[in-house]
């Protein structure tokens, strides 16, 4: 994950120094189709790794996976180990602001760095 | 640069936490990190005020040297603990459903921590991208509101004995569960 951003951000460093702006957005736009193209020939097969389902499984509707998931979900909220998680998140996020857009315009505005 | 720092010491504290700090309990390690973004908090008062050039520090040394630390504290002392904890924690058969909630459920945590921010400098400061000469304001508000997770951790965060606790019924009830048709299937 590391390598492949620091990899990630010398190229869009170099096109950004060296070529008009147009050109990385053609870049970006570029390799999400390419990502697209390839989530779309992906095989659904490689759910089945480990476990087999059947074909029931594999024909139900999106709100019968719906059901499913928000059903192992209240499961999982039954384990206290795994609702105090949940709760830590949210605590965090309420006690915890983050100003890291105003960290961003003082880099760009008062330091002239970015 | 500053990308390419951060992304290197990410790597650096991958490391680090996979040798040194994977055994520690996760609540030790929430609060190391959080002591490294305090003892870090002179050096962005100094690029704040701009002592740093009284010093003969640049800016972008200071900044890379801030960068390289957070990078490295946050990824061995919160992100990847708290990934390894949603590993462990998450009951067999729904694990992808359940791992997906975990990292919603921390994603909207710093969502909403950015929502929280705007809302008090909204209130409170009023810092625009114009007159940024109030940020020092949101800086030690964030820095003093660090502290409050510090608290209930003690009370929410699982500790390993908790952990292995889980596992271990976890295991156990799939086992029965994988028993139990076999009989079924006998008796029949």
């Amino acid at each position: 994950l590391s390598l492949g951003g620091a990899v990630g951000a010398i190229i869009s460093a170099l096109l950004a120094d060296n070529f008009p702006a147009s050109y990385s957005f053609l870049g970006t736009g570029f390799i999400g189709l390419i990502m697209a193209i390839m989530v779309a020939n992906t095989s659904s097969d490689i759910e089945d790794v480990g476990e087999k389902s059947d074909e029931k499984d594999k024909n139900r509707s999106c709100m019968a996976d719906l059901k499913k998931n928000l059903s192992e979900i209240k499961e999982a909220l039954s384990v206290p180990e795994y609702y105090s998680v949940i709760i830590y998140f949210f605590l965090k996020g309420f006690t915890n602001p983050k100003f890291g857009t105003f960290g961003y315009y003082f880099q760009t505005d008062v330091l002239k760095t970015s | 640069m500053l990308n390419i720092t951060g992304y290197i010491f990410l790597l650096l504290g991958s490391q680090m936490y996979q040798r040194y700090f994977k055994h520690y309990e996760l609540f030790k390690l929430t609060a190391m990190g959080w002591f490294i973004g305090i003892a870090m908090a002179p050096f962005t008062y100094a690029l704040i005020f701009r002592w740093n050039l009284e010093w003969g520090i640049s800016d972008t040394t200071l900044m890379l040297f801030d960068d390289a630390i957070s990078e490295v504290a946050s990824q061995a002392f919160i992100f990847l603990p708290m990934t390894v904890l949603y590993a462990k924690i998450t009951p067999p058969h729904i694990e992808a459903t359940c791992f997906a909630f975990l990292a919603s459920a921390s994603n909207f945590s710093g969502i909403f921590g950015g929502v929280v921010g705007a809302k008090i400098n909204e209130w409170f400061v009023g810092v625009t991208q114009e007159d940024l000469s109030g940020y020092w304001k949101l800086v030690t508000i964030g820095y003093v509101c660090s502290t409050f997770p510090l608290i209930f951790r003690y009370w929410l965060l699982p500790t390993n004995a908790d952990i292995e606790r889980l596992q271990k019924s976890m295991n156990e009830e799939q086992k029965t569960n994988e028993v139990e048709p076999e009989e079924t299937k006998k008796t029949k």
